[in-house]
């Protein structure tokens, strides 16, 4: 029996999603694998996919790196507890940060009409700022931070991630915001209600899981930022990808002290992602497309 | 819409000409914060940096010396700028165009199947929330000529070993698979948003009228999410054109100048030798050439508005 167009498509639709979906998660399988390899099955000729089968896996890797284990004078990863602090106060404040500046100017744009500028000359004014190259800030801020002496701080890294993550916050905020039926609020106005009132008691509440996702966002983007954390960082307030990008230069193909560094790294963005994944696909998209 | 508005505002209640006015506080109380924000740090700092194109600053100096055009000249002159403006151009040529094939690819894919579609949706979008510097670290390993699985796969496969990350060609051909692999799902998620959007009906009188699925692909699908793949390719080149951190762990710019992209040049300029006035002079470059895209997004993304 032939196959019909339907099921054909069909076979070749799920062909090209399980070849995707391999490609996909190899690498993130190899990093885990590797990161409970003993140091012999690293260095072994041939590579080795299957624990228990090919090689016992260890955790001497992970008590290596946070100094547990006698490997530690090569292979900690620092003073973890502050990079990881650094790294979670800088992503964290500057996510609510943005949360808050952003939620309401999101709720202006999609509530007041403004004239001389146009919501949308607006809106488009604050996505540039998103598409702007870094590196065009990284001299100015350097500079400029270094005159006050504000160089090496945490807050300057929050500060910097806000405005990093403040556009998309909006935009992401914006289409929410204007998702909500308009009609309560105007009610409660009617009722005597300020538009503060309006904001804080009826809109707020409402807007909370795009803000939760907008928040997610936010904190996930300044968590994996390099380049700010590179130039604005010399030692005190360093941030966890910084350390792992000089500590592994530094060391060469010590592959499974890389792969469990890096997992460590990788852990918070991956737990959001399984946890909200749903939630956040729509955002990633930039909300490009409605 | 205008010619309306005197009308309404006679007649209009003195309590709702009492909130309008309210309102119009509101207004930039709620907006100006975040604007504010933004202009200082932002569009100030972008200022600053201006006034570095024409001037000089080392460490330790309190005042930018002015230069006149020196930087410029010498930025125009640079054969290594333009060596590393062409090869960023090709990186992001290659990168957007096999991200926006393999993309569309796995959307259509996607939307022809139901069951574990929404999983899939979610897993496939795991590599963009990862930090990229633990990416380039997973792929660094990948790559790994000796001891790499990539190369174990090419030799089981009767191919020959690749250096991967120490050939002229190939170092830059590395950086395109990560590139792939961590952002051709924003395509996919984009490109699928895309296509569930199309109206069905449009499907089924074409079916009726005895279309294949082929004629429906290329005749109906393809060129009505035409408008949304250019505005999504050219925000995915974009940020292509970023690339830092992935040179900065899997090739630090080789072998020799071979993957230094134009941020990473920029960075090897200002941080190595310490000439700020000449990383801002290659950071403005950057802006202009990124302005003229984001310009030409914001005409496929406005003409999308409006149909």
């Amino acid at each position: 029996m032939a196959l019909s167009a339907g099921r054909l498509a069909r076979v070749v639709s799920y062909a090209v999603l399980v070849a995707w979906g391999l490609f996909t998660l190899f690498p993130l399988y190899w990093t885990f694998i590797t990161s409970v390899k003993p140091q012999s099955a690293v260095s072994a000729p041939a590579p080795t996919f299957i624990p228990w089968v090919q090689f016992e896996p260890t955790l001497q890797p992970f008590r290596d790196i946070f100094g547990a284990g006698e490997g530690y004078g090569v292979s900690g990863m620092g003073d973890v507890r502050r990079l990881f602090w650094n790294s979670f106060a800088s992503a964290f404040f500057s996510a609510l940060l943005a949360v808050v500046l952003g939620a309401m100017a999101a709720y202006a744009l999609s509530r007041f009409r403004y004239r001389r500028w146009r919501n949308n000359d607006i809106a488009f004014w604050f996505i540039s700022q998103r598409m702007m190259p870094p590196i065009a800030l990284v001299v100015p801020y350097f500079i400029l931070f270094g005159r006050v002496g504000l160089l090496d701080q945490v807050p300057v890294l929050i500060a910097v991630y806000t405005a990093m993550n403040l556009p998309l916050v909006i935009w992401l905020l914006r289409d929410y915001f204007q998702d909500l039926p308009i009609e309560i609020e105007e009610a409660s106005m009617v009722d005597g209600s300020s538009r503060y009132g309006a904001f804080f008691r009826i809109a707020l509440p409402l807007a909370i899981p795009g803000i939760v996702v907008a928040f997610l966002f936010a904190f996930v983007f300044a968590w994996n930022e390099f380049l700010f954390g590179l130039t604005l960082t010399i030692d005190s307030a360093k941030t966890l990808p910084v350390q792992l990008a000089g500590n592994v230069t530094l060391r060469g193909p010590r592959y499974w002290d890389i792969a469990a560094q890096g997992l460590v790294v990788m852990l918070p963005p991956l737990v959001i992602a399984l946890l909200v994944g749903r939630y956040i696909v729509r955002g990633l998209t930039l909300g490009a497309i409605k | 819409m205008t010619t309306a508005q005197p009308a309404v505002a006679v007649q209009a209640p003195p309590a709702a000409a009492h909130r309008r006015t309210a309102d119009g506080n509101a207004k930039y109380i709620f907006l100006l914060p975040a604007m504010t924000y933004l202009l200082i740090l932002g569009v100030f700092p972008l200022l600053f940096s201006l006034r570095l194109v024409f001037g000089a600053w080392n460490a330790g100096q309190k005042n930018i010396t002015w230069v006149g055009l020196d930087n410029i000249q010498r930025l125009l002159a640079d054969s290594r700028f333009w060596d590393s403006f062409w090869k960023t151009l090709a990186f992001v040529a290659l990168a957007a165009g096999l991200e926006l094939l393999l993309g569309l690819a796995v959307a259509l894919a996607l939307q022809n199947v139901t069951r574990g579609k929404d999983w899939m949706r979610v897993a496939f979008a795991f590599p963009m929330l990862l930090p990229p510097i633990a990416v380039s670290f997973t792929w660094k390993m990948l790559f790994d000529y000796n001891r790499g699985p990539v190369n174990y796969f090419l030799e089981n496969l009767g191919l020959d070993r690749v250096a991967w990350l120490a050939g002229q060609q190939s170092a830059l051909v590395s950086l395109v698979v990560v590139d792939l692999w961590q952002w051709t799902p924003f395509i996919v998620l984009a490109a699928l948003a895309a296509l569930e959007s199309l109206p069905i009906e449009l499907y089924e009188a074409a079916t009726v009228d005895g279309a294949s699925r082929w004629d429906l692909l290329w005749q109906i699908t393809l060129p009505l999410v035409q408008p949304y793949l250019v505005a999504i390719v050219l925000l995915r080149a974009i940020d292509a054109f970023k690339v830092f951190d992935t040179i900065y762990i899997l090739t630090g710019g080789g072998p020799g100048t071979a993957t230094e992209m134009l941020t990473f040049y920029a960075y090897v300029a200002g941080f190595r030798p310490f000439n700020m006035g000449f990383t801002a002079t290659i950071s403005w470059a950057i802006v202009i050439i990124m302005s003229i895209i984001f310009f030409l997004f914001l005409r496929a993304f406005r003409r999308l508005e409006e149909a």
